[in-house]
């Protein structure tokens, strides 16, 4: 093993290498800008989303729920509700539920469709789940509406 | 370091790369580009991962030429300090094993038979990096030992080190290899 094998080596192999079509630097130039345009324009759109985000929530947190003309659209107040029952209000839930404070078999079962496993050793379970298949109708509406009204006086 | 046209103060082009003229720039490194491909593909052992290197080159050439002094050192001595940090920022590990026999068997067909010179471009892939690189720049590029050190920035002692730990390595890995094919 003497020097001239390793040059040799090298030498071979850099040969055999096709050669490069040199880029010109505007070209490169336009390609690192594109880049980062690119890079701004990711960063602004997940801004945009976490903006819209918080703005939304703030909006939602700080309104007033309890609607006493009876105006607020059943859907809206129906997500409201459901925006609430998150896994770890299930104890608050179960609460009220134990207490009475929602006695709608309709808004129960959509608790326990809501938030699954969560609720399952809860009284009024089975009830729940066989109303909540008509948890869509008007009539649910209206009960959600009564049922609304409970739930909010009893948080303040 | 001979000083060639393109190091002088008063090149044209230099001058006018360095007032931002693209066409100027490209004229002025067209001439070192190849080499410094070959270079940094020898470093690397990656096509993909040499060009990269090249292109990121380019743009920090042309982003610093202002600083450039061709007092201090040529532009091939310039670009190939900057070629190098930039593999090295790039991470890239020396010429892996299965590019290697992609390139130089698989393409040539099931008939190639490899001659000496491969495997003894196949065992340089092993070496670590640092000592590929002095390697490189040595043998390939028949840069002195002063050179070497100006263009990685360590001293000439460590330059000699590491050529004699890739010649060492290198002639163990062949014997061995000798040894398993016998």
């Amino acid at each position: 093993m003497d020097d001239k094998n390793i040059k040799k080596a090298f030498q071979e192999k850099a040969s055999k290498l096709t050669p490069l079509e040199v880029p010109s630097i505007a070209s490169i130039l336009r390609k690192k800008r594109n880049k980062v345009i690119k890079r701004r324009q990711i960063y602004t759109s997940i801004g945009t989303v976490a903006v819209c985000f918080v703005i939304s929530f703030g909006i939602w947190s700080g309104s007033d729920h309890s609607d006493t003309n009876g105006t607020m659209k059943v859907n809206e107040m129906y997500a409201d509700v459901m925006m609430r029952i998150q896994p770890t209000n299930v104890p608050i839930m179960d609460s009220y539920i134990k207490e009475d404070v929602i006695k709608d078999e309709a808004i129960i079962g959509s608790i326990i469709a809501k938030t699954g496993d969560g609720l399952r050793d809860i009284e009024g379970v089975e009830t729940g789940i066989a109303i909540y298949n008509i948890r869509e109708s008007n009539d649910v509406a209206i009960k959600l509406d009564d049922v609304w009204h409970r739930f909010t006086k009893k948080e303040q | 370091m001979k000083k060639e046209g393109i190091d002088l103060p008063e090149n044209k082009d230099l001058i006018q790369a360095k007032k931002g003229d693209t066409k100027a720039f490209d004229k002025l490194i067209f001439p070192i580009i190849e080499p410094l491909f070959k270079t940094m593909y020898l470093m690397t052992g990656d096509r993909s991962a040499a060009e990269d290197i090249v292109q990121e080159t380019m743009y920090q050439t042309f982003i610093h030429i202002k600083r450039f002094d061709p007092k201090k050192a040529s532009l091939n001595t310039w670009m190939k300090k900057i070629a190098i940090n930039q593999a090295s920022k790039m991470n890239r590990k020396l010429v892996k094993n299965e590019i290697y026999e992609e390139e130089t068997w698989i393409d040539k067909g099931r008939d190639y038979i490899a001659n000496e010179e491969d495997y003894v471009f196949e065992e340089l892939s092993y070496l670590s990096e640092s000592v590929r690189i002095v390697m490189v720049l040595f043998y390939y590029e028949e840069n002195s030992i002063k050179e070497i050190a100006e263009i990685i920035g360590i001293s000439e002692g460590t330059v000699k080190s590491r050529l004699n730990t890739g010649r060492e390595n290198l002639k163990q890995r062949l014997e061995r290899r000798k040894e398993r094919e016998e």
